[in-house]
């Protein structure tokens, strides 16, 4: 009995940091409708953030100084982030703001990296409250009760602000009616950037707040986002109460669930939100989002390649390898299967209007498919490149059931969520997936392993992927995706059955970028679980953003670019940042991509 | 016309790529009550907009008081004292009364009458006693009081409707007639974007009618409710 009382305030323990986080950035999301990425940057900054402080000063009083300079830093870095990058993208479309928010993850992850440098830093524990209590016979740790205590009182501090400020009530009427707000003479402008200060501030306090029970690592922000996600999620997106019983739930279910299925603790989260989700789509607390102020018009890019272009290129790509060197044609192969990735994300996001941020999942499931297929069973290339496209269509048959319920940030916040569970049980299924040592020596049959024959099949896989996703888009199949992408109601009048077809959709992208998985393993002969990760999903957003979502070439001329700049990038030690700032710029300056930049310019000389 | 308190030359207003103002020449004077008519879609409410800052517009000399309002975003003019009572009411659903009032407040301005939460209340005692009732709850009538209420909450010195009349059971509409009425009497400007010719008749001095987002006849209310032919031609369907 004692004992799952300790764990049961454990669970609690836990839940404080996290629910100031998610609702930091639940708080974001209601009034500026942006999911920000960053918010676990804000956290880590907080962090570290602390343990200077504590440095500084010493543990007494340092550690009580450093919770509230750790929230006062990662305000201001957030209000800086807010004026100088988000300002500016506000009226751009969902995915360019969430891919301008990853971009700012990878500077911060740089800037960390240079101030704090790379080595783990373990925090002291909290002068004063460093002691145990017992209860009910179970040592209980004097913090935890202070953190059990800090989440109520949070939630009572913001639901004053919230119900007895004018700013409160400012910030309210802002997420109901940003519009009408500003005809009333509400600055927006300073609104949206004291919330975001507040959101930000409260991710540094968390951050702090973590520092005596969890070592500081450059690695905690995107670790802690995905838990935050599903939180907020499960909270519903913009209600602060929400997001603390969410938060509760979630940890309670990892206490417990710890002792159930000790490997994958995420499943049981994921579990828990999908039943949350089915039950009520909008979270626990949450409420359906008012329709969008501009409803999403045809897209920038109207570039349509013509099949003659397509058959030129292939011309092109059938005599290259006679003029290419090897390092070249490596080169191209890679661009040929991430641009298979990319343009299977492109379908999923441009005719089905769905964005993926866990697009991964499919691309690594068809890895590890191949991958154990033939280290497990000693199986032949054929077999390996046959089953990559079944089982990631399996994984999304599964998991898209539940995304397609879902629409815009939310879909995209819980593609996510089920990215990290695959990629959780592919670290921490040891047995199986070797973990984070991968499985190593899969390479191709002995007709493939000359570089020009490897490029031959994945140019052949390449141009069945053009040719399945073009014939998709071009179908009555992908004609009713794009109407129930851009009126839904008026699609499902008509008889079109939108969460069926989107669900198709959803399958079909995962299929194509299985098959693009199932090709890298033997190119690369061997598979980690970073195909799996979070940068490895945004790496094909960002190649669907750099080519222009509205055409398939797009993901192409996307991939390509994206290549080339890893490539050139790579040689500097700063390369996460220039990558990051060459996203911003893209999302700032061409929101049609490369594609739609010919459009943009064209319509520029006609005015 | 340097007195003119609300100047509008060459109005040119649209949403994307569509244009659905062409050129709209007219101006109000401090005190003025002037009905915008029109069939529907003849650019009425985008008018009203248009002035806002909330459609996009092109080639227009707006002007408040001689202040360009070409280039401000809606808050910059709604702090000028350009007060905007918007089409569908749009209060803040989840918002009590009072607070959806507290949104609209602005400080004292020396320019223009104040409107403190007492006179507001004294405006429209139905509104006192609901204060702490979520606005999303009210009927519609008083709800189109409690939108009325929120902009004056601002002291504005001129007040835009649009539509106010709409949906309202006669009741109510002739509630609201009534308050508007009063307001034009104690001198504020009004510009009202309207539907039924019986409500902007009682609440309005002049007349502009649009057509096809260009205006068709400019004159006196009195002059409009009298000619039937001429009310014919430019607002039978």
């Amino acid at each position: 009995m004692g004992f799952y009382f300790a764990q049961a305030l454990t669970g609690l323990a836990s839940a404080s940091s996290l629910f100031l986080v998610a609702a930091g950035l639940s708080l974001i999301f209601g009034v500026t409708r942006v999911v920000n990425f960053a918010h676990g940057s804000l956290y880590m900054i907080g962090a570290y953030v602390a343990m200077d402080v504590i440095g500084l000063f010493g543990k007494v009083p340092g550690f009580w100084l450093a919770l509230p300079v750790a929230a006062l830093v990662s305000a201001v870095v957030g209000g800086l982030i807010e004026v100088t990058v988000l300002r500016r993208i506000y009226r751009a479309p969902e995915m360019f703001q969430l891919v301008a928010t990853f971009a700012i993850v990878l500077i911060a992850q740089d800037v960390a990296e240079w101030i704090w440098g790379v080595a783990d830093r373990f925090g002291p524990r909290a002068p004063g409250l460093s002691g145990v209590v017992t209860i009910f016979g179970e040592r209980i740790p004097e913090y935890d009760l202070f953190l059990i205590a800090m989440g109520p009182i949070t939630l009572f501090l913001l639901w004053l602000l919230f119900a007895r400020t004018r700013f409160g009530v400012l910030v309210r009427a802002a997420t109901q009616d940003r519009e009408m707000a500003a005809a009333l003479g509400v600055d927006q402008a300073k609104l949206f950037t004291a919330v975001f200060c507040l959101g930000a501030g409260l991710a540094g306090l968390g951050g702090a707040m973590q520092v005596p029970r969890d070592a500081v690592t450059l690695t905690m922000d995107l670790e802690i986002i995905a838990e935050v996600f599903v939180i907020t999620v499960v909270g519903g997106m913009g209600s602060i109460p929400g997001a603390y019983l969410a938060a509760i739930l979630i940890s309670e279910l990892n206490a417990f669930g710890i002792l159930i299925l000790p490997e994958i603790t995420l499943i049981v989260a994921f579990a828990a939100m999908a039943v949350v989700l089915v039950i009520r789509p909008y979270g626990l607390l949450g409420r359906p989002p008012s329709a969008p102020e501009t409803p999403p018009g045809p897209g920038i890019g109207t570039l349509r390649l013509p099949a003659k272009v397509w058959f030129g290129l292939l011309a092109v790509m059938m005599i290259l390898p006679f003029f290419a060197d090897d390092f070249m044609t490596v080169l191209i192969i890679d661009i040929m299967i991430l641009g298979m990735f990319a343009m299977s994300l492109q379908f999923l996001m441009g005719p089905g209007g769905m964005v993926s941020f866990g697009h991964a999942a499919y691309f690594g499931v068809g890895a590890y498919g191949a991958a154990l297929l033939v280290y497990h069973l000693d199986a032949g290339m054929g077999w390996a490149l046959a089953v990559a496209p079944v089982a990631a269509a399996a994984a999304a048959l599964f998991f898209g059931w539940f995304c397609v319920r879902l629409s815009g940030v939310y879909l995209a916040m819980l593609t996510l969520a089920a990215a990290q569970i695959v990629w959780a049980a592919a670290t921490q299924m040891q047995g199986l997936t070797g973990g984070d040592d991968g499985i190593t020596g899969v390479w191709p049959t002995k007709l493939f392993s000359d570089g020009t024959a490897f490029y031959y099949l994945a140019l052949s896989f390449a141009v069945i992927a053009v040719i399945v996703l073009r014939q998709a888009t071009r179908s009555p199949f992908g004609r009713a995706l794009t109407a129930a992408r851009d009126a839904p109601l008026r699609a499902e009048a008509l008889g079109i059955n939108v969460q069926n077809q989107q669900w198709m959709a959803f399958t079909l992208a995962g299929t194509v970028a299985g098959l693009a998985g199932g090709l890298y393993v033997f190119k690369k002969g061997s598979v980690f679980p970073d195909v799996l990760a979070i940068q490895q999903s945004v790496d094909a957003l960002i190649m669907v953003l750099l080519g222009g979502v509205d055409v398939l070439a797009g993901a192409l001329i996307g991939a390509t670019t994206f290549v080339v700049l890893e490539d050139v990038f790579n040689q500097f030690e700063a390369w996460r940042s220039m990558l990051g700032g060459v996203i911003l710029l893209i999302a700032m300056l061409a929101p049609g991509g490369m594609a739609g930049l010919g459009t943009l310019i064209r319509r520029r000389k006609a005015a | 016309m340097a007195e003119m308190m609300l100047q509008v030359a060459g109005l040119t207003a649209g949403y994307g790529p569509a244009t659905v103002l062409h050129g709209l020449d007219f101006s109000l004077a401090q005190g003025d009550s002037m009905a915008l008519l029109g069939r529907n879609g003849a650019g009425k409410s985008t008018t009203i907009k248009a002035i806002m800052g909330m459609v996009r517009r092109e080639a227009t000399d707006l002007r408040f008081e001689g202040q360009s309002l070409t280039r401000l975003p809606p808050q910059k003019i709604a702090r000028l004292g350009v007060g905007y009572v918007p089409e569908e009411r749009r209060i803040f659903p989840e918002l009590t009364v009072a607070e959806n009032l507290e949104v609209g407040r602005r400080p004292a301005r020396s320019d223009a009458p104040e409107w403190p939460e007492k006179r507001l209340y004294d405006l429209f005692p139905e509104l006192h006693a609901m204060r702490d009732r979520r606005a999303g709850r009210m009927s519609g009538g008083e709800q189109q009081m409690l939108t009325i209420a929120r902009t004056l909450a601002g002291n504005p010195r001129i007040l835009l409707l649009d539509e106010p009349a709409e949906g309202l059971a006669p009741v109510v509409l002739d509630r609201i007639a009534d308050t508007v009425a009063t307001l034009r009497d104690e001198g504020l400007t009004l510009l009202i974007a309207e539907q039924s010719l019986g409500f902007a008749a009682e609440v309005a001095s002049r007349c502009v009618v649009l057509e096809s987002g260009q205006i068709a006849h400019e004159g006196s209310m009195q002059e409009l409710a009298a000619d039937s032919a001429l009310r014919d031609r430019l607002l039978s369907v």
